[in-house]
């Protein structure tokens, strides 16, 4: 089984797109035609995932977008890597810098490399909620479509990309996937940096508050920041005399407790803010990051995964694909439309009178010369009027008609029916004997029996 | 490879026949009518799998002077041995004539190798003057079936079976203008049974043709699924002018959206009936009340989807349901605590929602990039609204996917209630958890709850 690429999906909804306006028929023919043509080279693969990128394989569109697609995609990643790796690396340095005055404010350094992230990352969690409409939009989509359009594809990606998102808001998750690659690389670049400053130079911590805040509320918020990893070893939690140690007065330019000479034991505290400042970064901003990363690269691989076995319009595809193509073809031009020529607008003559001496036609049932002489007192002999007996239920055929072509006597048609019922069917047949037999006939009558 | 089959469906004029072509065939453009005569020259219908032919069905003129025709035979035909010959003998005498022109026309494709397909209508009395043309197709020594069609009321098929048995093979009943799929299929089965010749080339039209008839439900299911995905999450926006109150636009959007659903709905049941082959009928050709009448019509709404009591109960079903979850991921904690309060939420939302005006959602948003304001109203609704676009496409369905492509001009549905009334109350909770998923989901709908939608849809529908 292989997973669509989001430039796959990217073609195959354009695809869709393009197709919207033509028929059923004309789609699925055209769909098995390519199934055919892929069978040709070894058989059709049974995971719709497959199916489908090797339809793409074959049958790829000039103006496809997909390929560009990824690539714009992988392009925004290295972009925001690099992004991530600069902003992170030269924030850093620039927080973790001596300038031989003062010491590094803690307070600053972990609301920058951690509260602002923090801050961000709600934003994102908000943003996740349902609302009804969520449609992605925001800078890294601005950026997206910049690329796209660079490579010459924004407008077609831009007109799928409602198509895109209904698949489980993919493009939103991928954008959040991008986002957080900056994320990840920003956080990396903060802690390398950072290790590698605390190790090639000593950089001193210090705090200090305008509003008089007091150690023991900075002890107790540095022990609530510091909980997902103090338990770890005892060394990890902030002391408290680390806190005190390291308050800092700017106006006087030195720490609130002076320290003594270097074997004071302070002076090991104004050094150990730095394993606090690696550990927040590392659980508030690498590791969340890190996690929306996963979860956000999971959602698009099950996305990607997902789609080609679930989605109507998809899985349509594919079975066009995999089914033959039944239809009807009748042969020849289409019949010319069956005009019947009207009867001859002539009244019927009267009846012979009883007594009348008829002939009886060969063919006729048993029962007819009974019933003519009951019904008109007819008498059966030669010459005379013509009489032919003939079932109710049979429509005037060539055959029989031709049997009273021309003839100068009277012909009667008796029309029985034995079994007496009320179908209109018979009127109709009827009818048509009225119609057709003067066509022959010189004269002539259509009785019912 | 096999030569695919030929059939030659032969008889008396105005018996059927080509409305036995347009069944088999699956072809609606056969011309049929009371009128006897209508086809006046033969032609072949060739069901086609991937251009291969599965087999070839040939409508003929009727007889129309069976006796002199055998009577000139007879005059060829030195004993029972050369049967054929003087059939054949007969054909190629009368073939440029304008005598014989039916006889010589019906019987040419017999004897080109065609099997025989003779019909008759079985609800006319059997008369002995159709011996001739019986006789003649004996002549011929081609397998033939005769088929007993029903054209009227009456009955009289043992009366043809009698005579009918004297002639044939095989003789079955067949009526063109009822004939479902099954019916069809069985027909090629009892031809594969009385020739050997066509045994393989038949069993792969029949798998084929088995094949096609799931695609079809599988494929009418995502049509439906499709259109019940549009109407629970179809939305109607309308940009607002500087200083205009959303409220006077409401009705406007309400008016859009109705119509882009049926627009919708118009475009599902065109595709349900193209899918079966019947391009020339449209929905607006539908009598029955609840259908011909406009999806909003109050009529519609009396006569289709769920009662009132069934969608509390199943409101109420779907609370208990997601409640029952909680209880039993409590592992019984909540001693069924939670069942009984998600029942009662589901019924009095259920409740709420069913006093509700369609669409009433409605609210303004503010464009992010031109920043004007624009009043974006619906979906429309789901509690009733979606199972009564199911029941319709479900009727609809069910006549395109029994009728016999013989049956000309409307479909014949009778005024009577729709069919989701009667589904299991399974089926009803299911239906109703699944609208109310995809209503959350109204721009980014995971795709396998469009899957278990149209696998519950395929589920409904008949086989």
């Amino acid at each position: 089984m292989s997973r669509l690429s989001p430039g796959d999906l990217v073609d195959l909804e354009a695809r869709l797109l393009d197709e919207h306006l033509e028929t059923e028929e004309v789609r699925q023919t055209r769909y098995r035609q390519l199934g055919l043509r892929l069978a040709e080279k070894g058989p059709l693969p049974d995971d719709n995932g497959d199916l489908l990128k090797a339809l793409l394989r074959l049958d790829p569109r000039a103006d496809a977008a997909g390929r560009r697609f990824d690539s714009a995609l992988a392009i925004l990643h290295a972009l925001l890597a690099v992004a991530g790796l600069v902003l992170g690396g030269s924030l850093t340095l620039g927080l973790l810098s001596n300038d031989g005055k003062h010491p590094v404010n803690i307070l600053t350094a972990v609301g920058v490399l951690v509260g602002v992230q923090l801050v961000i990352l709600v934003l994102l969690v908000i943003a996740l909620f349902p609302t009804g409409d969520p449609r992605a939009s925001g800078p890294v989509q601005h950026l997206l479509l910049a690329l796209l359009a660079k490579l010459g594809v924004g407008d077609r990606v831009a007109a799928v990309q409602d198509r895109l998102d209904a698949h489980r808001g993919l493009l939103k998750w991928l954008l959040i996937r991008a986002t957080q690659v900056f994320g990840v690389a920003f956080n990396v670049a903060v802690i390398a940096v950072a290790f590698i400053r605390f190790s090639t130079t000593d950089i001193h911590f210090a705090w200090s508050s305008t509003i008089g805040v007091r150690p023991e509320t900075v002890h107790r918020v540095a022990d609530l920041v510091a909980t997902p990893w103090s338990w770890m070893a005892d060394g990890m939690k902030p002391k408290l005399t680390m806190v005190e140690f390291t308050e800092y007065d700017h106006l006087k330019g030195r720490y609130v407790r002076e320290p003594g000479g270097l074997s004071d034991p302070m002076f090991p505290t104004l050094f150990a803010w730095w394993s606090f400042l690696i550990w927040a970064v590392m659980v508030y901003g690498f590791v969340p990051r890190l996690v929306v990363l996963a979860l956000a690269s999971i959602r698009v691989r099950y996305t990607l995964a997902d789609t080609p076995r679930n989605n109507l319009e998809l899985g349509r595809l594919c079975e066009w694909m995999r089914s033959p193509v039944v239809r009807t073809r009748p042969e020849g031009p289409d019949p010319a439309p069956h005009v019947v020529a009207a009867a001859p607008a002539e009244a019927e003559p009267d009846l012979p009178p009883p007594g009348t001496s008829v002939e009886l036609l060969d063919g006729a049932p048993p029962e007819a010369a009974q019933i003519l002489g009951a019904r008109y007192g007819w008498t059966i002999g030669t010459g005379g009027p013509l009489v032919a007996v003939v079932s109710a239920w049979e429509e005037p055929t060539k055959g029989q008609l031709r049997r009273f072509k021309d003839l100068d006597r009277l012909v009667i048609v008796g029309l029985i029916d034995t079994l007496g019922t009320n179908d209109p069917r018979r009127d109709k047949i009827r009818a048509r004997w009225k119609r057709e037999l003067p066509k022959v006939a010189r004269r002539s009558r259509v009785e019912a029996l | 490879m096999t030569t695919p089959p030929k059939f030659v469906v032969v008889g008396r004029v105005n018996k059927g026949k080509s409305s036995i072509v347009a069944t088999l065939a699956e072809e609606e453009s056969i011309p049929i009518s009371d009128e006897p005569g209508t086809t006046q020259e033969t032609r072949a219908y060739s069901v086609e799998a991937e251009g291969q032919v599965l087999f070839t069905l040939i409508d003929t003129p009727g007889f129309q002077d069976a006796p002199a025709a055998l009577e000139r035979m007879r005059a060829d035909r030195r004993d029972a041995s050369v049967s054929a010959a003087a059939v054949k003998a007969f054909v190629d005498t009368y073939k440029n004539s304008r005598e014989f022109q039916e006889e010589t026309r019906l019987l040419a494709p017999i004897l080109d190798g065609g099997r025989i397909l003779y019909v008759v209508d079985g609800t006319v009395p059997y008369s002995p003057d159709y011996e001739a043309e019986m006789e003649i197709l004996r002549w011929t020594n081609q397998p033939r079936m005769a088929l007993v069609n029903r054209i009227g009321d009456g009955d009289h098929s043992a009366d043809w079976k009698k005579a009918l048995g004297q002639y044939f093979g095989l003789v079955r009943d067949f009526d063109a203008n009822r004939a479902g799929f099954e019916d069809r299929i069985r027909l090629l089965e009892s031809f594969r049974e009385l020739d050997e010749e066509l045994r393989t080339s038949l069993d792969r039209s029949i798998g084929i043709l088995k094949a096609e008839q799931q695609r079809r439900r599988r494929e009418a299911s995502r049509i439906i699924s499709g259109l019940l995905i549009a109407a629970l999450t179809q939305r109607a926006e309308l940009k607002l002018e500087k200083h205009e109150r959303a409220e006077d636009r409401i009705e406007e959007a309400r008016g859009k959206l109705r119509s882009e659903l049926l627009d919708l709905e118009r475009r599902a049941h065109g595709q349900l009936f193209a899918l079966y082959r019947f391009k020339r009928l449209q929905s607006s050709e539908l009598p029955a009340a609840g259908l011909t009448e406009d999806l909003f019509a109050e009529k519609t709404w009396k006569v289709l989807g769920l009662t009132h009591g069934q969608l509390l109960a199943t409101g109420a079903a779907v609370g208990a349901g997601l409640g029952l979850a909680v209880d039993a991921a409590t592992v019984g904690h909540t001693f069924g605590l939670a069942a009984l309060i998600g029942g009662a939420i589901g019924f009095g939302s259920a409740l709420v929602r069913s006093g509700q005006v369609l669409g009433s959602e409605w609210r303004v948003v503010k464009q992010l990039i031109d920043g004007h304001r624009v009043v974006r109203f619906g979906p429309l609704g789901r509690d009733q609204l979606p199972w009564i676009l199911l029941d319709r496409a479900l009727i609809y369905h069910r006549e395109v996917s029994t009728r016999a492509h013989s049956v000309q001009g409307q479909l014949s549905i009778g005024d009577r209630d729709g069919i989701v009334r009667g589904l299991s109350a399974g089926d009803r909770s299911k239906g109703a958890r699944l609208y109310s998923q995809i209503a959350k989901h109204a721009r980014d709908l995971p795709d396998d709850l469009g899957s278990e939608l149209r696998a519950w849809i395929e589920g409904l529908l008949p086989h």
